[in-house]
């Protein structure tokens, strides 16, 4: 009995102490593995897939690049050629997009006009359209190879809204929700719903082959569970790894972190027209005072571990071009804070909470739901400095941040928005754009010469004009209203095996590239 | 033999139908609406409020409540368990893909459970005061302490991280299945361990285990033939319970694991506020509970013969 309870100690302080030396192999030779072994399996948060019906199948939100739209988007943000090589405006509301020649679909079939035209029909069927308003009837084939494209409303950003995975060009007569036959470097191989999806190469791709003989995603939901796994060795790489946990992996041998270029944005939203009770934000000073009393750079550092980087716009920096330099940056003067809300009678109480006529300085903040808590945590400590109380009230899902917001009984709301596509305009039209009538949360009434200017941007059909029109409108929204105070811009982290070669981390973890990636010995 | 067992089925049908009120009423109460949530599902954006109300009709939720609970109920019977928001599949189906997962699981980790803990228990009696009794006590003591998240990451650590001898995760292979039924098991085997022990040590005071000493049985038929056998009925009590928990799915260890079973489904459930799921896994879990019970209770009689002759006396 006494020899097996050491054997279990052992076992146990084996375990405890981890063994560096079993963890990849430090310093990989560059040298490919056969062709053969060439699998590479990825750990994502889980089957996402699964829901909706599985109409985004191997396309959204792990994109194992089996279907491709017309156009896509660079490590730039800015729109690709894919499936289309020219794109014309027409004037109007239309776009000509002329298709790429000799491509063929997984089964065989080519790509041309008509399965265009039936894939948009199917986004606007299954509700897939986002902010495009692509209509049924939007596609309609001109000759073989060339489709026009009209939404059923103004939409002049178009070409950018489209290079997202939900405007996947499908093989006539195909479901992907059963097997998704398109024109990608890899297609469809296994489907093993809360288990696995697995890709393999398509021989036949038009354009560069993937080095991957096989791409396998599985679904692990715990976090702590896909970082042991990518340990163990079981999985080559995974997603979203917590930037808390960077150092501890770059730490370990035979592994390395690769961040995306930072894709989204951390931004508080003030509300400029709350109902009684929730009226405070109204005067532009309070706005003023709870911005400066932020410090976006201390954010970074200590919750990003510095990963993220500061930002003075509500959209990455890389959307916008050269635009970002000029919007000014609004935050990180706690003495000016203090003294504005000193001068506006506000004064601190002896919970160090400031109060006037009787009213304390607390903010109704309904974060969003997944919102990491210790950033959270971080920004409430921040305000509290100034003396004001941010009230986080957590919704239990996006359904109900979605209410929250949209009914107006909140103060500050603390998000981060995602860059998806190429659009410069899109996060700004997408929230506080007055003439926006179906976006899911809104917060309006930021004024006309923002609308006027976001309604230009959407109205130009050159992207660096529709960039620099959106600067403008953020002007207003950030330097004059206050409506908005961006504090990061932040990547999603991968982890990999340091054997993992070729694997250049998208902004857009949606739209991840897989074709160069291969594995070495 | 025959009223007992028809006893335990009133009952049994009594409690079948307490579950089911909670199931509804957990929908019913739940905050929002949820015509209003399968609009906003089905499109993506606010919906309008002629769809809305439109949707209401189609699931008959401008019925009164009774009428709802009653029509709910009698679709229930038939095995329509309703339509997954945010799958759009039906929940039977839904169900159907995870149940048999966690049945594997859980039929491992009780089969694990019932092997080492009831042997444990009874040896634990046997040398009463020795240092495998302490060590059974202080073990069984730990393992009903730690949380079963705790236990999971740390035999991962140790099996798979280190030893590289275990998957971390999934499933399909019995090797699959190891890790998680053990840390599953570690509970309801120290619970075992604990109640045998003491179930066995009282009967080992009883006048026929002095008699069937004396009469020259050996240690380990007295333990087994005698004490244990007399012991049985409160064992039986104690699996019946931990399989009602093992079937209703472990949460912590499924989604440590990413075992696709129900208590994984029952996570993504509440996350998404996927009524018509959540009152489905409530349901088949309160129903396997019962039944569990109820097929213990049956065994009460076969095990212990005391309790049909009470029965059999109680009737004359």
């Amino acid at each position: 009995m006494k020899l097996r309870i050491a054997l279990a100690l052992l076992v146990l302080a084996a375990g405890c102490s981890g063994d560096d030396s079993e963890v990849g192999s430090a310093g990989a030779p560059a040298e490919a593995l056969p062709f053969e072994q060439q699998t590479l399996t990825m750990a994502t948060p889980g089957d996402v897939f699964i829901t909706r019906n599985r109409v985004l199948l191997g396309m959204w939100p792990d994109n194992a690049n089996i279907c491709e739209p017309l156009l896509g988007i660079g490590q730039d943000l800015q729109t690709v050629p894919v499936l289309a090589t020219k794109t014309t405006f027409m004037g109007g509301n239309t776009f000509r997009f002329e298709l790429r020649r000799g491509v063929t679909f997984h089964n065989g079939a080519p790509l041309n006009a008509e399965a265009v035209r039936a894939s948009f029909a199917r986004v606007a069927e299954k509700q897939l359209a986002l902010t495009s308003f692509i209509g049924p009837d939007s596609a309609k084939v001109v000759d073989e190879l060339t489709v026009d494209v009209t939404p059923t409303q103004p939409n002049l950003r178009l070409p950018e809204i489209i290079a997202h995975p939900n405007f996947s060009i499908i093989a006539p007569g195909t479901d992907p929700a059963d097997k998704p036959v398109c024109t990608g470097p890899f297609q469809f191989a296994e489907y093993t719903p809360n288990d696995r999806f697995v890709a393999q190469r398509f021989d036949g791709y038009w354009g560069e082959k993937a080095k991957l003989r096989q791409l396998i995603f599985r679904f692990i939901p715990d976090q702590n569970t896909r970082r042991l796994a990518l340990e163990s060795g079981e999985v080559d790489g995974i997603y979203f790894l917590p930037p808390q946990q960077v150092a501890s992996v770059k730490g370990r041998s035979g592994l390395k972190v690769a961040p995306t270029p930072p894709g989204a944005t951390v931004v508080l939203s003030t509300n400029l027209h709350g109902p009684a009770g929730f009226d405070l934000m109204q005067d532009l000073d309070l706005r003023r005072a709870l911005a400066l009393s932020l410090d976006p750079k201390a954010l970074a550092e200590v919750q990003w571990q510095g990963t993220a980087q500061v930002i003075s716009t509500v959209s990455p920096p890389s959307v916008l071009g050269s635009g970002p330099a000029q919007v000014r940056t609004i935050t990180n003067d706690l003495a000016q804070a203090q003294t504005i809300l000193e001068d506006k009678g506000w004064k601190k109480g002896s919970d160090g909470i400031r109060e006037k006529d009787g009213r304390k300085l607390t903010l109704v903040t309904p974060a969003q739901f997944d919102f990491e808590p210790e950033s959270l945590q971080f920004i409430q400590a921040q305000a509290r400095r100034a003396g004001i109380d941010l009230k986080v009230e957590k919704a239990p899902d996006g359904a109900a941040y979605g209410q929250k917001i949209n009914s107006g009984q909140w103060d500050v709301d603390i998000n981060y928005w995602n860059q998806n596509d190429g659009n410069p305009v899109s996060i700004p039209a997408r929230l506080w754009y007055g003439k926006n009538t179906n976006a899911r949360i809104k917060y309006t009434g930021v004024g006309e010469k923002f609308d006027a200017l976001v309604s230009e941007a959407l109205a130009t059909p050159d992207t660096k004009e529709a960039a620099a029109k959106s600067v403008e409108a953020m002007k207003v929204l950030i330097e004059e209203q206050h409506a908005a105070i961006p504090l990061t811009s932040f990547p999603q982290i991968f982890a990999l095996k340091s054997s993992v070669a070729g694997f250049t981390a998208h902004p857009s973890v949606n739209q991840q590239p897989w074709t160069a990636v291969y594995r070495t010995k | 033999m025959l009223s007992y067992l028809a006893e335990r089925a009133a009952w049994m049908a009594l409690a079948l139908f307490g579950v089911s009120v909670l199931t509804f009423g957990l929908g019913a109460l739940a905050p929002g609406d949820p015509a209003e949530v399968v609009v906003e599902r089905r499109l993506n954006q606010p919906p309008p409020r002629e769809q809305v109300e439109e949707e209401r009709r189609a699931l008959g939720l401008d019925r009164p409540i009774l009428q709802q609970y009653v029509r709910w109920l009698g679709r229930a019977v038939r095995g329509d368990l309703g339509r997954s928001w945010l799958r759009g599949i039906p929940v039977s189906d839904a169900l159907r893909q995870r149940v048999p997962q966690t049945a594997a699981l859980a039929a491992a980790a009780a089969c694990l459970s019932i092997l080492v803990g009831v042997p444990l228990g009874v040896l634990s009696a046997g040398r009463r005061s020795s240092l495998a009794d302490h060590l059974c006590r202080v073990g069984s003591l730990l393992g009903a302490s730690i949380p079963s998240y705790f236990v999971a990451y740390l035999l991962v650590f140790t099996f798979s991280v280190s030893l590289r001898a275990l998957p971390v995760f999934g499933f399909g292979t019995p090797a699959h299945l190891i890790l998680p039924a053990v840390t599953l098991a570690l509970g309801p085997t120290s619970t075992l361990v604990r109640l045998t022990r003491s179930s066995v040590l009282e009967a080992l005071g009883e006048d026929y285990v002095r008699t069937a000493r004396a009469m020259g049985r050996g240690r380990l038929g007295v333990l087994f033939g005698h004490a244990l056998r007399n012991a049985l009925v409160p064992i039986l009590t104690v699996i019946a319970l931990s399989l009602g928990h093992l079937l209703a799915g472990a949460i912590a260890v499924e989604t440590v694991f990413a075992w696709p079973g129900l208590g994984d489904l029952t996570v993504t459930a509440i996350k998404d506020r996927d009524y018509p799921l959540i009152q489905g896994v409530v349901l088949l879990s309160g129903a396997a509970y019962v039944l569990v019970n109820f097929a213990v209770d049956v065994s009460y009689g076969w095990v212990d013969p005391r309790i049909r002759v009470e029965k059999r006396r109680a009737r004359r």
